[in-house]
């Protein structure tokens, strides 16, 4: 069942028909495996068709012509990694795969007859878009505002919330796949500074990073020093 | 590719490097260093919890191989009163 994970993440929304779920079912036509540290699209590319994600961690990612890069937005199970293409048509970033991942795929022709002819799909799947946009937004205020550290637990606060949101949590642990120099590049800062921040972290009683699980140790602390509100996420489930 | 550890003193705090970092050249890592030393720096100092911040580069050996400073000094001066009738 390619499109479970999908129909999970829009259910985050609001509630989903079954003649909504069928139509989303037919519409994830395939699967496909994709290996660690592949590009599931690159930048330039036009892509024909949208993949979501259904087992794994991706990143979109764009780089500099110094070899610098800097990570955009990190995607969980369920999240679409690049509906826009199917707007946007040509990329401007590319996404890569964190760890080896499963994909299902949406052909654009069949987002196309969803937008024709299903209302609220229609309006779920521009949320999704739009939430996507919302984190983008958080991120800037972290990464032009904040002190690292804060900027960092912010990042973990976030990563929490929505991998419990799809069920892939367990307690205030979760699987967290990113090397030190990734991290880097998600936040901006030097792999030494990161390595820095997250002996603070720990140091704090914060949280614990080994091996690839987090564990998040004092969440309300985490969430007051990021100065966290998860009202970007909407994670609540609402006539949309 | 050669081991390096970045331990980091901002004041009179001590942060060791307990994992290290794989870096291609003694250049890569000074690059790694001195990027690390303003980072820390543009973070901390303004705060005034610290006003030098060392970035401590040790090879594989756990030898020190260079160091980075990056300090901040902030001077307050009296201005001369203005000319009466200014």
């Amino acid at each position: 069942m390619p499109a479970a994970a999908l129909i999970r993440k829009l259910e985050q929304f609001d509630r989903i028909s079954d003649a909504e779920r069928q139509l989303l079912e037919q519409a994830a036509v395939r699967q496909r495996a994709v290996a660690k540290g592949e590009d599931l699209v690159r930048e330039g590319d036009r892509p024909s068709e949208s993949l979501f994600l259904i087992t794994g961690f991706v990143a979109r990612y764009n780089l500099l012509r110094t070899g610098k890069r800097q990570i955009t937005a990190l995607h969980v199970p369920g999240d679409f990694v690049d509906l826009h293409s199917f707007l946007v048509k040509k990329m401007d970033h590319g996404v890569m795969a964190i760890t080896a991942c499963t994909v299902g795929v949406v052909p654009h022709d069949a987002l196309r007859l969803i937008s024709e002819t299903q209302p609220h799909l229609t309006r779920l799947l521009g949320l999704n878009i739009a939430v996507d946009a919302a984190i983008h937004r958080q991120w800037i205020v972290t990464i032009g505002r904040q002190s690292a550290l804060e900027h960092t637990a912010h990042l973990f606060c976030e990563m929490f919330l929505r991998l419990q949101a799809v069920g892939l949590t367990e307690d205030y642990g979760f699987k967290f796949p990113l090397t030190q120099a990734e991290l880097g590049d998600t936040l901006g800062l030097s792999t030494v500074h990161v390595n820095r921040i997250l002996q603070e972290l720990r140091a704090e009683g914060l949280i614990t990073w080994r091996g690839e699980t987090v564990v998040i140790t004092d969440w309300p602390r985490l969430q007051q020093i990021a100065d966290f509100d998860p009202t970007f996420l909407s994670l609540e489930q609402e006539p949309r | 590719m050669p081991w390096f550890y970045f331990d980091v003193r901002e004041g009179t705090r001590f942060i060791p490097d307990a994992t290290g970092l794989e870096l291609e050249s003694l250049d890569a890592a000074e690059r790694e260093a001195a990027s690390a030393a303003a980072e820390i720096g543009r973070d901390r100092l303004p705060k005034g919890d610290a006003r030098e911040i060392t970035v401590e580069l040790m090879n594989e050996h756990r030898q020190r191989v260079l160091t980075v400073t990056v300090t901040m000094e902030i001077q307050r001066v009296d201005p001369e009163p203005p000319p009466p009738g200014a």
